[in-house]
């Protein structure tokens, strides 16, 4: 049931209906699962009464935090993750009882039938009110609701802003956004006394997900298994998640197999958006647009529970001193606990939104000095060879020219010449290719090549495609180096029980860090069996593409591949080889070289605004790439496309609405997400230099791909209107709004 | 519980007189969110009166067009005969999304009496009668009496809508839909307005009316009267001016009301320009 994906495509499948999500399979004698959640963002529960949703027919589990293992656990170092709920309830949409029964309309009538009274408490509703002192503790373990604290400066920071000719500043807000993903949250789940918990779920970071679920039951993380069939969209939303551990749960009470799958309601109710960031930034500069220091301070609302909102935050404090030469760089972070839903990572993961703000902030020096936006930005920009501010070693950098690539591109000058309510905007941005600092103990990728008797080749490798077209492309590294054509490669992963161990696919690392695993390993099958070929058929063997010359001699690949399986007990040839990468972790300040490579980009938007609705249409866009080396090209261009649609629908019209911790606009109807005809033609450009650190000098596109989106079009937005918004999304009412605000002429 | 699917409107009209099934056509309101709402259909019968021939055509009568309940929304926009008409088939074509439109039918719109619901806002521009017919007989009802609010009809018990019937006036006089909404396309619109006007030395109406800014679609009459005295762009300003102020719209997790109501302000005025401002064509 594991994902297999050959680089014919996985394209037919889905379009034509036939690829099998999680909630297309079935085990035998399966239930199904449900949860009684709180309707309270803060609570104390005072009764709980389950006696008559076990009476309903067909129920055969009814559990509660009574009944449920409460060992400390969590996704991350921070340990703050229970199964079920005791005492209180933190959010509106904590899981309080879960239920297992033979048909859906057993388990809707038992859940109705389940009786939970609360004491609500006063909730923490944002990272200001977590930090005023008095505030209720969320977690014993943090008694000042902040969990995380980042702190550094690099270079003197007030000496900076005291010799600078300009200073622009201002105080940005990112907002709560759903994933977005078409297929919703669902998982079933197997307790086994034998072999333990198998889990088939949509994670793409299952071994993590392995270590957490074990955790939590006190298992030893063999008894664990995690299956991930194809992934209908994430995003960051499916890494690890309580639904899958409440399934666990509430198998290994009924003794059966339990489904649990989410409807759109539940699933946006409980949904883990992005981290909203607020972030106080100013941004110095001399008379010639040289800058000299930036200065931020960022709050993160983590939510009630702590998922990667860390990381996220670290992001949004570190990644763009990595992109211009800021020379003195300050940040403070605070990240709180609130009675919010917890947030999470998604595509961007702080730097997206750090950079919405500091690409503004720049606009906004070029206007005070009288300067070309882009000039601004050419002259400050890091270069191939620099070690920046924050650590990171730039092996390649090919950011100037996408700079003057997009310029050309997009007609810039034109700018100049625009009427008002025509604006077009540029922001840049960088990434990484991977991030050490996700998992300390290793950070790099292993990958199995091994010749089927067929001939085909087999790929085993630990990421996992979600979507993105991984497979596609470690098929087409395989089969470079192999010599033989991408559809005879099948790349297998998906199942923690049969394939190498892999950190998953988060911090754009699948191209470099599997990629390059894929190709030791294909490398290492080339060579071996090179020299098998010769041992067997004769020192003047040869090993081509297609399979062994020995002079006139052909041996087919699956003749070789039979006749070394003859030779050796029935085992096919297989190699197994592991690629880490010389990144160091960062240190305490976040400083360091945390990644093999860096990839790049400039974008420029074009909108149009609508003088009285305030309506933005994104007429054009343009995105110029350093991805290195492009290894799957239609794959890259579609990741850059849907990054760019993304972002649209983000910056224009996207926003989890939440009153009282509590999602208003839980439906696809009320939560707008753009349509094609939101999306203009979007040109893609990619200028291929060689990494050396990448697979045949690739690197990363999937997150670079968003990163510069906000910016660009709220630029666009800016210069169109002559104002600028400084909080996500510039929907049009926002923008009505603010030129409310603004004086009349 | 059964599915009636009769061919014959007597036999329709037979059920709804002895089982008070749910009327269903296209099924685009009543199907939407099912799982969580089947509970309140228990027990219930169900009459799908798609079959009913005499209810899915388009004619032209003598005192103007009638619209058999059945038609569907994409049948209004690709509809000759709807050429009459062009407020109601430029609100066709914007009713969610083309699998939406293929199934959505006229009367389904107006029973389902939706604030924001498209189509009934040009009806009610054209002066729109509901056609309704039980064992009893028949009845003709102007829309805006039909209409009682959010969900609220002056639908009785046992009786069925068989048709829309526009009168001759509003037949191919000037006139527009406009809809201000969030996305380029399968939306529901935050702000909508019809126009029906003809301003001239012979005859004279004007017809404005807006959706999703009250419970229910409405008109001004005052400031109706005073485009037709002068149509001057200042005067339209004037008039956008007044629905902005008679609007009563609400806040919710699409829009506030207070951007509702400049938006009226807004397409109030766009329509009237759109509408007087451009050349006008006299056909039919």
């Amino acid at each position: 049931m594991s994902s297999e994906v050959t680089m014919a495509s996985d394209f037919p499948a889905k379009i034509s209906g036939r690829t099998q999500y999680v909630d297309d399979l079935h085990l035998p004698g399966e239930l199904y699962g449900g949860i009684v959640r709180s309707p309270h963002p803060y609570a104390k529960i005072t009764r709980v009464d389950i006696r008559e949703a076990q009476q309903v027919a067909g129920v055969k589990a009814v559990i509660t935090g009574d009944n449920v293992p409460h060992h400390a656990y969590g996704p991350t170092v921070y340990k703050d993750w229970n199964i079920l709920a005791c005492e209180k309830v933190l959010f509106v949409g904590d899981e309080v009882v879960a239920i297992a029964a033979d048909s859906r309309d057993a388990l809707r009538q038992a859940l109705d039938k389940v009786v939970v009274e609360y004491e609500a408490l006063e909730p923490i509703l944002n990272p200001h009110a977590a930090l005023q002192p008095g505030a209720a503790v969320l977690h014993e373990a943090v008694p000042d609701n902040r969990p995380v604290k980042i702190e550094f400066e690099r270079g003197d920071v007030d000496k900076a802003f005291a010799q600078a000719y300009i200073v622009r500043s201002g105080r940005y807000t990112t907002n709560r956004i759903y994933h977005g993903h078409l297929e919703p949250i669902a998982v079933i789940a197997n307790w086994d006394e034998q072999d333990g918990l198998t889990l088939w779920a949509g994670s793409h970071i299952p071994y993590r997900a392995r270590e957490t679920y074990a955790a939590a039951f006190g298992l030893p993380e063999e008894k664990v298994r995690i299956n991930v069939p194809p992934i209908g969209g994430s995003f960051g939303a499916k890494y690890v998640l309580k639904v899958h551990v409440i399934a666990a749960a509430l198998s290994m009470r009924a003794g059966a197999p339990v489904r649990i799958a989410l409807d759109r309601y539940e699933d946006m109710l409980t949904a883990h958006p992005r981290v909203p960031l607020e972030i106080d930034i100013r941004i110095a500069a001399d008379k010639d647009g040289h800058f000299l220091g930036k200065d931020v301070v960022v709050y993160g609302d983590a939510g009630a529970r702590i998922y990667w909102s860390p990381n996220v935050l670290a992001s949004a404090c570190t990644r763009a001193d990595s992109l211009y030469q800021f020379h003195n760089v300050r940040a403070k972070g605070n990240l709180c606990y609130t009675n919010n839903s917890p947030t999470t990572c998604m595509r961007g993961f702080g730097n997206a939104e750090m950079l919405f703000a500091v690409e503004n902030v720049i606009d906004e020096i070029a206007e005070g000095l009288g300067m070309d936006p882009a000039q601004l930005r050419l002259q400050n920009i890091v270069h191939k060879g620099d070690t920046t501010i924050g650590g990171y070693h730039l092996d390649s950098c090919e950011l100037e020219a996408c700079i003057r690539q997009v310029i050309t591109l997009s007609g810039w000058a034109r700018r100049r010449d625009f009427k008002k309510y025509h604006g077009l905007g540029m922001a840049i941005g960088n990434h990484v290719s991977g991030y050490r600092g996700i998992d300390p103990r290793f950070d790099g990728s292993t990958a199995v090549a091994r010749l089927l008797a067929s001939g085909r080749v087999e790929i085993e490798t630990g990421e996992i495609d979600l979507g993105q077209g991984m497979s596609g492309t470690y098929a087409h590294i395989a089969a470079r180096v192999l010599g033989i054509d991408p559809s005879f490669i099948t790349v297998q992963s998906g199942d923690t029980g049969r394939y190498p161990f892999g950190i998953g696919t988060l911090a754009s690392r699948s191209t470099v860090m599997g990629g390059n695993a894929v190709k030791q390993a294909c490398e290492r099958l080339r060579n071996e069996l090179a020299n098998w070929v010769k041992q067997h058929y004769g020192p003047t063997a040869v090993l081509t593409g297609g399979g062994v010359e020995v002079g006139q001699e052909q041996h087919a690949l699956a003749e070789v591949a039979r006749d070394f399986i003859s030779c050796h007990g029935g085992d096919a040839f297989s190699v197994k080889e592991t690629y880490t990468p010389a990144t160091e972790l960062p240190d305490r300040t976040l400083y360091g070289n945390p990644s093999p490579s860096y990839p790049f980009a400039a974008h420029v938007a074009e909108v149009e605004v609508d003088p009285d609705t305030f309506r933005v249409k994104v007429i054009g866009y343009w995105a110029v790439h350093d991805a290195g080396m492009v290894l799957n090209r239609p794959a890259a261009t579609g990741q850059v496309v849907g990054g760019v649609a993304q972002g649209i629908g983000w910056v224009t019209m996207e926003d989890f609405k939440v009153s009282q911790g509590q999602v208003q606009n839980r439906s696809l109807l009320d939560y707008r997400m753009p349509g094609s005809s939101d999306v203009p033609p979007v040109t893609v450009e990619f200028l291929e230099t060689e990494d050396p650190n990448g697979p045949f000098g690739a690197k990363s596109v999937g997150e670079m791909a968003i990163d510069p989106v906000p910016g660009a079009i709220s630029n666009a937005i800016a210069h169109a209107l002559g104002v600028r918004g400084h909080d996500l999304p510039l929907a049009p009412e926002r923008l009505w709004r603010i030129m409310q605000e603004q004086p009349q002429v | 519980m059964a599915w009636y699917q009769p061919q014959e409107l007597t036999e329709a009209l037979d059920m709804m007189a002895t089982r008070e099934p749910v009327i269903v056509c296209g099924g685009t309101d009543v199907f939407v969110n099912w799982l969580r709402r089947k509970q309140q259909f228990q027990g219930r019968d169900w009459l799908d009166i798609h079959r009913i021939q005499s209810v899915r055509e388009i004619r032209r009568v003598e005192d103007g067009l009638l619209i058999g309940a059945a038609v569907n929304a994409a049948e209004i926009w690709q509809s000759p005969i709807c050429n009459a008409i062009p407020s109601l088939q430029e609100a066709a074509r914007v009713v969610g999304g083309w699998q939406i439109q293929n199934r959505a039918s006229i009367a389904g719109n107006v029973a389902n009496a939706s604030p924001a619901a498209d189509m009934m806002v040009p009806l009610f521009a054209l002066g729109a009668r509901v056609v309704l017919q039980s064992v009893q007989g028949e009845r003709r009802i102007r829309i805006e009496d039909f209409v009682l609010g959010p969900k609220q009809t002056s639908i009785l018990k046992h009786e069925l809508i068989t048709h829309i019937h526009i009168p001759e006036t509003g037949l191919f006089a000037p006139q527009t839909f406009l809809r201000l909404d969030q996305r380029g396309g399968t939306d529901i619109s935050l702000v909508s307005v019809a126009v029906v006007a003809k301003v001239d030395r012979q005859a004279s109406h004007v017809n404005i009316v807006v959706g999703a800014a009250s419970p229910k679609p409405f008109s001004v009459p005052m400031a109706e009267e005073m485009v037709h005295k002068d149509a001057a762009s200042d005067v339209m300003k004037r008039v956008a001016a007044l629905y902005a102020a008679h609007a009563a719209p609400i806040t919710d997790v699409r829009a506030s009301a207070d951007y509702r109501r400049a938006m009226v302000g807004v397409l109030v005025e766009r329509g009237l320009g759109k509408v007087l401002l451009a050349p006008q064509t006299t056909t039919g």
